[in-house]
């Protein structure tokens, strides 16, 4: 009971942190100080107490797309262990259910982008839509791998403490899904190859054009919820890259904080010495992501049939 | 009384009803209340019927005398046939509401036309669902087929209507013949017409095939679908939704029917179905992203859902071939939830359409747009069955999708070889296509409800009448229920499940009670997320002080216009273009170029590879030797008698000299 509270306020309290650690290390490779590591809490203190401004054009599905994206995505954090600790909800089958909750969090995020009637939320929903739905394919293989080895059917079972042993027997396969989680991570958070959620132009943008026309609470919703979508994305991949299993909590919980931050800074890295990607491009990278969990499972396959 | 007696006077209800409200259509209400009252108590009689059946009641049996060589009306509701008694019950039922509305402005004869054809059909898939004798399967098939035909061409004074339900009749006639031979080979490898006593014979391979191809095409299989994406738009709206909801299920329970007869052509044919609706799957919703008009679209869907019903069938297969019990009882488990659930949504879906059609004149999903304000409840549930057809919870299509995935994920750990490599094909591919059905579905839902209207008459739409809206209500509802139910359905499922497993030779199928607990915590997580996104609502609520109506944002632009939005076809450009190697959309641009531009023009469309490139050239080729004897009846007929003489005294030739 206990160890569920302290995860729901972990999951609610500690994503916007991530994204402060992420725009410090940007910040300092600009040469710049930066804002204060908080400044996204002030941000959605700032937008909760604005007022809301809606088009003429939009419906109630204009209205219901932060809210029921904030929620899917709360409720998938649910199905994730984060510091170690069991999820709450865990149970044969959830790491489907986490997949698809985030999809019902995408579909209501383009519907509502579509419902203002503007060709540049268009020309953002249309893309989300579409690299979305390639993302999909690389994150099942990773997850059947995952599984595969582990033989456990839930998110808590595969990153319990038998992930340690499981990097002994089919390693080879572990790297190519965590390298491909890593370029999920970045295109499902709308980060720089993919994404640059800083730029300018309407006409390059993905999720920032699709939420153009949101503000007030309605914008503090889809920023917090984009927030814990990083925040969960990263639980994974920790884990998946510090698979401990020492057997004592705090010890765990302060691998994993570790581990969060260096994903964090490890992201601001990559978005300080990248450039975005043409948009043409993403399809290859997204496909790069999918033949690494196809290659993945066929290693899988073959190591244990070596065995 | 026997629930398979209970089921017989259902059907025969109906059909009494029926030709009743046919002789009184010119009176309307009489009719129509004749019309209702019995297609609505028939399908309640048949619900009732099939649900005491999965519940574990004897079926009990009807046997009369038939007079047709080895024929015998013996019908047996047996745990199948009972689910698909249900679906069909299920589904028809508002559809037959929604059509008493749509057709009350039509002439007397279309609506009496309409009530005898729709009671047939319905009688005769309720007959195909408990018979038991394969040549009253057969009678009961083949009378689904015209049934169809004929609710299919009931507006016969247009051209396309007329096309397509021809289209209709060759391709599930042409089928017909390989289930007749189908028949024939079980029939004597088996020495009987009994369908329960059908088994495997020396030609598990040709058996195969002719079922593939037989139940394929009443399936809507690629590549045997071309009939489809042009009979569901020619239909109208109630009967669209009875074909893809219910008359393509018929397909596929014929193939579940047939299985035990089937399966035993080891490992490869439970892989052969699994590819195929893969490659039915993935092609079927990538043809849907290139549709313009919203009835082709759902109908490529169809193809899509179809594909799904086979990965699960094929997991099933495989599931008994590898002996993992609880692999394949998953798997067909979730093919018959897949069967109802996609009968729910897509009749649904169907039915909205139809709305959309009626109120705003249109199909075309790039003239419509806005709908959402005119059509506010016919939106909202356009809109459930959109996040349901894609497989995202809290909805019905979920559950099956689920169920279809976690078979999969068991085969591919525990299976054996070639199996472990299908399912994990199984599983990479039903990821691609739920992900590209969400994209279509916001392609579809965006551009006919959200935004402006693009063209004349969407901003004059109306909203379709209460009764209708009642019927779309009613299935929306059932949409939520199963989605946020499933271990409840789980368990009226089990015992059909159960019973195919064991037909292929499955034992020590798990208790469902085994199960039972994560589809209660799924229904949990379902509950939880309505919950949270309430309370999210009224926090929001609460804090936004007074909104305000602005124009939308146009990044500086003063004058935005309708015109400017984004399409159905921009928004599924990008998507075309990456899977263009599959779909080749072609694309016809005229320019305004030089001093006197003519008007510009950009036309773009898709061929159907299989209608383009299998079928056409093959009946062009087979037209051709029809050709050369049509010279012979252009002659005059002095000189066709001349022909009769000649062949005669051939013939008398050929019997003198040789006999």
């Amino acid at each position: 009971m206990i160890s569920s509270i302290l995860h729901l306020l972990l999951l609610l309290l500690a994503p916007p942190l991530m994204l402060g650690i992420l725009q410090r290390t940007k910040a300092l490779f600009a040469g710049r100080r930066g804002p204060p590591l908080l400044q996204v809490y002030y941000d959605l203190w700032k937008l909760l107490r604005k007022g809301a401004v809606y088009s003429r054009t939009t419906t109630w599905v204009f209205r219901a797309g932060p809210v029921v994206g904030l929620a899917a995505v709360i409720v998938a954090g649910l199905l994730v262990p984060i510091a170690g600790i069991r999820a709450p909800m865990a149970f044969q089958g959830d790491l489907i259910l986490f997949a698809y909750l985030l999809g019902l969090a995408r579909f209501f995020t383009v519907l509502a982008a579509m419902d203002t009637g503007s060709s540049f939320e268009g020309m953002g929903a249309s893309r989300e839509a579409s690299f979305g739905s390639l993302a999909e394919p690389a994150l099942f293989a990773g997850l059947l791998v995952l599984f595969v080895g582990s033989g456990d059917f839930s998110l808590s079972g595969i990153l319990g403490p038998g992930l340690f042993r499981l990097w002994g027997a089919i390693g080879p396969a572990l790297v190519l899904v965590a390298v491909s989680f890593v370029v999920l991570l970045l295109a499902e958070n709308c980060r720089i190859p993919v994404d640059d959620p800083n730029t300018h132009l309407e006409l390059t943008m993905i999720h920032e054009v699709m939420v153009l026309d949101h503000g007030g609470p309605d914008l503090a919703f889809i920023l917090h919820g984009a927030s814990i979508k990083l925040f969960l994305f990263a639980s994974i991949l920790v884990r998946m890259i510090l698979p401990t299993a020492t057997g004592f909590a705090p010890l765990e919980a302060l691998i994993w904080a570790a581990g969060m931050g260096l994903v964090a800074v490890a992201v601001g890295c990559v978005e300080s010495v990248m450039a975005r990607l043409r948009l043409a491009r993403v399809p290859t990278l997204l496909g790069g992501a999918m033949v690494l969990g196809t290659v993945a499972i066929a290693v899988l396959l073959t190591l244990e049939s070596a065995r | 009384m026997t629930p398979t007696a209970l089921l017989l006077a259902g059907i025969l209800l109906l059909l009494v009803g029926s030709v009743l409200a046919a002789a009184a259509a010119r009176a309307r209400p009489v009719a129509h209340a004749l019309f209702l009252a019995s297609i609505l108590a028939g399908l309640a009689l048949a619900a009732i019927s099939a649900v005491r059946v999965l519940g574990g009641a004897e079926p009990g049996a009807v046997r009369g005398a038939w007079a047709v060589p080895g024929g015998f009306f013996h019908l047996r509701l047996d745990a199948l046939g009972a689910w698909f008694a249900v679906v069909v019950a299920l589904v028809s039922a508002p559809i037959a509401v929604y059509a008493v509305a749509y057709f009350a402005r039509a002439g007397a004869r279309t609506f009496g036309s309409f009530s005898i054809f729709l009671a047939s059909l319905l009688a005769a898939l309720l007959t195909l669902s408990a018979a038991r004798n394969a040549l009253l399967f057969l009678a009961a098939w083949e009378v689904v087929t015209l049934a169809a035909h004929l609710l299919v061409t009931l507006e016969h004074e247009k051209d396309y209507v007329r096309f397509s339900g021809r289209l209709y009749i060759f391709a599930n006639h042409s089928a017909a013949f390989c289930l007749i031979a189908l028949i024939g080979i079980l029939a004597v490898g088996a020495d009987s017409f009994d369908l329960g006593e059908f088994g495997p014979n020396g030609a598990p391979g040709l058996c195969v095939a002719l079922a593939l191809v037989a139940f394929g095409t009443k399936a809507g299989v690629i590549p045997f679908h071309i009939w489809l994406p042009h009979a569901h738009p020619a239909a109208a709206s109630p009967v669209s939704a009875m074909l893809s909801g219910i008359v393509l299920k018929a397909g596929i329970f014929g193939i579940l029917r047939f299985l035990p007869a089937l399966a035993h052509g080891g490992a490869g044919w439970g892989v052969l179905v699994l590819v195929l609706g893969a490659v039915a799957g993935v092609m079927g919703v990538l043809y849907a992203l290139a549709q313009h008009e919203l009835k082709r679209l759902l109908a490529y869907h169809s193809v899509e859902n179809i594909g799904i019903i086979l990965l699960g069938i094929g997991v099933g297969l495989m599931g008994a071939h590898g002996k993992l019990p609880e692999v394949a009882v998953l798997g067909f488990a979730g093919a018959l939830l897949h069967m109802l659930n996609h009968a729910v949504f897509k009749s649904l879906l169907f039915l909205g359409a139809g709305s959309v059609l009626h109120g705003a004149g249109t199909g075309e999903i790039d003239e419509l747009g806005g709908l959402a304000k005119r059509m506010p409840v016919t939106a909202l549930c356009f809109l459930v069955g959109s996040v349901s057809i894609c497989g995202l919870p809290p909805f019905n299509g979920f559950v099956s999708e689920w169920t279809i995935y976690r078979a999969m994920f068991l085969d591919a750990r525990g299976g054996a070889g070639a199996g472990r490599l299908a399912g994990a094909t199984g599983i990479v591919s039903l990821a691609l296509i739920g992900g590209l059905a969400a994209a279509c579905f916001a392609k579809a839902f965006s551009a006919v409800f959200l935004g402006e209207p693009r063209g004349h008459d969407a901003p004059e739409a109306h909203e379709a009448r209460p009764s209708q809206r009642a019927a779309m209500a009613f299935l929306a509802l059932l949409c939520l229920a199963v989605g946020l139910f499933p271990h409840v359905v789980l368990g009226i499922v089990w015992p059909a499940a159960v019973e195919l497993a064991g037909g292929v030779g499955v034992r020590d199928v798990p208790a469902v009670g085994r199960l039972a607990p994560s589809y209660a915590a799924a229904s949990g997580v379902g509950a939880l997320f309505v919950g949270l996104a309430l309370v999210l609502a009224l926090v929001r609520r609460g804090l936004a002080r007074g909104p305000r109506p602005v124009a939308t944002w146009g990044c500086g632009y003063a004058l935005p216009g309708p015109r400017m939005q984004y399409t159905a076809s921009s928004f599924a450009a990008s998507l075309l273009r990456i899977f263009k190697g599959l779909v080749h959309p072609t694309t016809r641009l005229r320019r305004a170029e030089g001093a006197f531009p003519p008007a510009p023009s950009l036309l773009t469309w898709t061929k159907d590879a299989a209608e383009a490139y299998v079928f056409r050239p093959a009946f062009v080729a087979l037209a051709w030797p029809g050709r050369v004897t049509r010279l012979l009846h252009r002659v005059a007929v002095q000189y066709q008698v001349l022909f009769v003489i000649v062949a005669l005294a051939a013939l008398l030739l050929w019997k003198v000299t040789l006999g």
